[in-house]
């Protein structure tokens, strides 16, 4: 049996190689809405990421994460670098000293994270056509799932908490922008999928894959 | 748009290679970054940086230099710089005293601010302190900040803890000191015109040919107020009233004045400004200890000014008259 921390870099390697797959798609929403560099960052910033995978492995959870998401932010540069950075690296704070977290300890340092990018953002809120459109439902879904179930499975979790994001995600088609670059445009926002929201389903979408094979 | 530009991508980067091209002798540029760093030697002293998106020229690219600012970091026109640069030059500029961080009150900047010295504690880089410098009383929280806005008060800061940094005082020192400044400095400005992003190519916020804005933000935001236009004495009063109020400067007090240019205005006009001023703070009993009358604080082309009083003790008369050798002197 793979050991968790095992489990997290083959879920790091996921997220990595789906991102980066994901660079046109990224890129056109973006051109929507931004100013379509959102692709080209966010490739470069994952293939950062998978060089250091063998420095990784060697850390412990919370710091694998603090990890990533500063080489994110670091690579990515720009608001969605800063916004994905701080995502990775508050899970890791949440996870301090926690060498083998459990399932309460993950939810809680997800909606510590969410927090904070909330904050960090100018006070996020959901509506605001960004990634928290995605990702509050999630963690939102991850709390009621812990909540109401005494035997929680974890693949369970993930699968209702993206179905959640993806959800939320769909949502902002119909939204107008209210910060980063797509709030210029106003009125002209709507009718597109927000990038940043479409990134957070890429990423829950991997965590569960690897978690169903395991 | 008519503007001195090549290509509207280009404005940044080659703007600051104009900066360094005009004193080889003290600016360092490394474009990738858009870092203007300190390139005369110095040593036993704790590295000031400071940065924030451009379009604010002279600030504050164009403050470093010996008894200034020793590092800046150039985001993108009215966008935060990136994380990585800020990183790449606290590494570059320390000198084993640490790292200081004078950051504007804006959410992005206070961000990467933030990640930057996170990441560098991470990795066991230099010890980093950030101060926010918060002085615009026009109104509490913006389009861009939670909070106060820092606007042209921050050059008091950037002047007054440069010069200090220079004796070789240590960074919990500099750290209470730009505190102390920034507690006790006060602006508020207003537009009669909107800028123009050079990318964006059109006004980025709309201004009636007969109004004016009242605590306009750097970036045009909104401020407290829009209004017709009326005779400046009424404006520059209005402004006054807001600024004394708020610490409140008292009778008695010895104030430095900075009458400060938004970019597309004469320096004809912001004299006409300094002598307004000038007859109110007396009206009310503050002494002008010293007057700065220039284009500090900008934001591009945008025609307005900003008042700023900065409440003084000895220890910042001081600061204030040591000399520092800025690339954006006349003579």
């Amino acid at each position: 049996m793979k050991t968790q921390k095992e489990i997290l870099i083959e879920i790091i390697e996921n997220i990595c190689k789906n991102l980066i797959d994901a660079e046109q798609m990224l890129t056109e929403l973006d051109s929507h809405i931004g100013d379509g560099d959102c692709g080209i960052g966010v490739r470069k910033g994952f293939e950062a990421v998978q060089k250091i995978i063998p420095e990784l492995s060697k850390m412990e959870i919370s710091d694998i994460l603090k990890k990533t998401g500063f080489t994110l932010a670091y690579t990515i540069g720009g608001t969605s670098g800063a916004m994905l950075g701080t995502g990775f690296i508050e899970l890791g704070k949440g996870l301090k000293e926690k060498l083998e977290p459990n399932i309460f300890d993950w939810v809680s340092a997800m909606n510590f994270s969410l927090e904070a990018i909330k904050r960090r953002g100018g006070n996020t809120k959901v509506g605001d056509k960004t990634m928290i459109d995605a990702l509050e439902p999630a963690v939102l879904s991850m709390i009621n799932s812990i909540d109401t179930n005494k035997e929680i499975n974890i693949v369970t979790l993930f699968e209702k908490a993206l179905s959640a994001a993806k959800a939320g995600s769909e949502s902002t088609i119909n939204l107008t922008a209210k910060k980063g670059r797509a709030s210029y445009l106003g009125e002209r926002s709507i009718g597109f999928k927000d990038p940043g929201s479409v990134i957070v389903c890429i990423i829950l979408e991997s965590a569960y894959n690897c978690l169903k094979n395991n | 748009m008519k503007k001195i530009i090549n290509n509207p991508e280009d404005f940044v980067k080659e703007m600051l290679k104009g900066l360094a091209d005009s004193r080889p002798d003290t600016i360092g540029y490394i474009p990738e970054k858009r870092i203007i760093y300190r390139k005369d030697p110095f040593t036993n002293k704790v590295a000031l940086i400071s940065g924030s998106g451009s379009g604010h020229e002279p600030d504050q690219a164009f403050y470093v230099g010996k008894g200034m600012l020793d590092a800046a970091c150039a985001g993108p026109v009215f966008a935060a710089p990136t994380l990585d640069a800020i990183v790449d030059a606290a590494r570059l500029i320390d000198k084993g005293r640490g790292v200081l961080f004078l950051v504007k009150n804006y959410t992005g900047d206070r961000a990467n601010f933030e990640m930057a010295s996170e990441m560098i504690e991470f990795e066991g880089g230099p010890v980093v302190e950030t101060i926010i410098i918060n002085d615009d009383v026009a109104v509490k929280d913006s389009t861009f900040t939670a909070g106060r806005r820092g606007v042209a008060g921050a050059i008091f800061v950037y002047k007054i803890v440069g010069a200090k940094s220079e004796e070789g005082t240590n960074i919990e020192e500099l750290k209470k000191l730009a505190m102390e400044v920034n507690a006790n400095v006060r602006t508020m400005g207003y537009a009669l015109k909107s800028c123009t992003h050079p990318e964006k190519g059109t006004p980025t916020f709309e201004l009636g040919p007969d109004e004016i804005e009242l605590g306009v933000g750097l970036h045009g935001e909104p401020g407290r107020q829009r209004i017709k236009i009326e005779r400046a004495n009424v404006t520059i009063n209005r402004l006054l009233e807001s600024i004394i109020s708020d610490l409140p400067f008292k009778s008695g007090y010895e104030v430095a004045l900075m009458v400060n240019g938004l970019g597309g205005t004469p320096i004809s006009e912001l004299y006409i400004a300094c002598s307004i001023a000038h007859d109110i703070l007396k009206a009310n009993g503050i002494k002008v200890f010293k007057t700065y009358v220039n284009n500090y604080c900008t934001s591009l082309d945008m025609e307005g000014c900003s008042i700023s009083l900065l409440n003084l003790n000895e220890e910042f008369k001081r600061l204030l008259l040591m000399p520092a050798d800025i690339p954006v002197r006349y003579f």
